[in-house]
């Protein structure tokens, strides 16, 4: 029943297996370029707080500068899905899907009007 | 110094298995990760809930940023249903204060019992069998190493998808959750997307939800950066975990999962709606 199904999926690609190819391409390479930016936000900040956390422990008494610290870590991690976003858009726009793009462009522009409305 | 390691610890530790569930099953983990902190680190209510959106954030972007790579989550579907999910948001936050939570409490409460319902008993069908692709926009595809297969899927009715994605963004600012518990099911049952696609591209998607609330957060200083810190950094940890586990899980064990937690946290939100 499976490998039918699989036979019945090929044969569906193949007409415009060209085409196929192509779209799974710009999806695997926006794929890549959304976890690009997800893992230099991840990785910069997780540096960061590691650093304001192991600080805190070794010098309780002086908190303020891992607190700062801590924070800078926070707002980079904070930051992250929206670079996420923008990298996408960027993504779409490399690949000429113009209406993926117009979507992204709606979701800034709704994240862009809570962040000035809240 | 002994209180403070100790008291990091279980912090991380606390962070670790938020991020676990979290990653797993495409929740925030903020469900569990507040609770703990008020009850288990005596940590004040709006510090606890302001850690929690942080820790979403951490756990989105750690499980994403493989997820997003390796095709799980479906990065297309994902920034289609986070116009809906910003809007719901955006109007949640503007009508808090009007609606009786009470009421909305009850409704999620008989919603997430359903929904446990259908997911445990749910047979295989075709969302766990590969589904042909049409070519369309939003169309995905992943190799599950657990099946050894590669899943192709279209993605059904996208009205249901973004209707739930607007539900789960009005309930995220009015109750404090993230959301991915109305949408895992919701993409999985109405729209034939795989359990572990669904959770994938939940998980995806609540980082920019979690983010919206939380720049509102630090901008008012509201973020205790310290405790957020070293919670994330937990969930950072535990993320992994969650997905090295589901990669080794079949469909049926992550929804069975997803529905024993489902029906946990209904338990715990019919509390606290008896209670008012």
């Amino acid at each position: 029943m499976r490998a039918e199904e699989l036979r019945r999926m090929r044969a569906n690609a193949s007409p415009d297996g060209c085409q196929c190819q192509r779209a799974a391409a710009l999806r695997r390479e926006e794929g890549r370029l959304a976890s690009m930016a997800l893992r230099i936000g991840v990785r910069c900040s997780g540096a960061v707080m590691a650093l304001a956390v192991v600080w805190s422990v070794l010098r309780p008494a002086d908190a303020e500068p891992a607190r700062s610290l801590a924070l800078v870590g926070v707002a980079v991690l904070v930051a992250t899905p929206f670079l996420r976003v923008v990298s996408l858009a960027a993504a779409f726009a490399r690949g000429r899907q113009w209406r993926m793009l117009a979507v992204s462009a709606v979701v800034l522009v709704l994240l862009l009007a809570g962040v000035l409305l809240l | 110094m002994a209180e403070a390691i100790l008291r990091t610890v279980g912090l991380l530790a606390a962070g670790a298995a938020s991020g676990l569930v979290g990653a797993l099953l495409g929740l925030g983990g903020g469900i569990f990760l507040i609770p703990a902190l008020v009850l288990g680190f005596g940590v004040p209510m709006h510090s606890a809930v302001a850690a929690g959106l942080v820790a979403v954030i951490a756990t989105s972007s750690a499980g994403g940023a493989r997820n997003a790579e390796q095709g799980f989550a479906n990065v297309r579907l994902g920034m289609a249903l986070e116009t809906t999910t910003v809007l719901g948001a955006l109007a949640g936050a503007l009508l808090a204060h009007r609606l009786p939570e009470r009421a909305l409490l009850g409704l999620f409460t008989a919603l997430q019992f359903a929904v446990s319902c259908v997911l445990w008993k749910r047979r295989q069908r075709h969302a766990d069998a590969p589904v042909r692709a049409e070519g369309g926009l939003l169309d995905g595809e992943y190799h599950d190493p657990a099946s050894r297969q590669t899943v192709r899927y279209a993605v059904l009715r996208l009205p249901a998808a973004l209707a739930a994605s607007l539900g789960a963004g009005v309930m995220s600012a009015l109750l404090g959750v993230g959301g991915g518990i109305i949408k895992v099911p919701a993409l999985h049952l109405f729209c034939g997307v795989p359990m572990k696609a669904a959770a994938a591209t939940s998980n995806l998607m609540i980082g920019v939800t979690a983010a919206a609330s939380a720049v509102v957060y630090l901008g008012q200083g509201r973020v205790p950066a310290l405790l957020a810190a070293a919670v994330s950094l937990g969930v950072l940890a535990g993320s992994q975990g969650g997905i090295w586990l589901s990669r080794r899980m079949s469909e049926a064990g992550v929804r069975r999962v997803f529905a024993a937690v489902t029906f946990s946290i209904a338990l715990a939100m019919l509390r606290r709606a008896l209670a008012g």
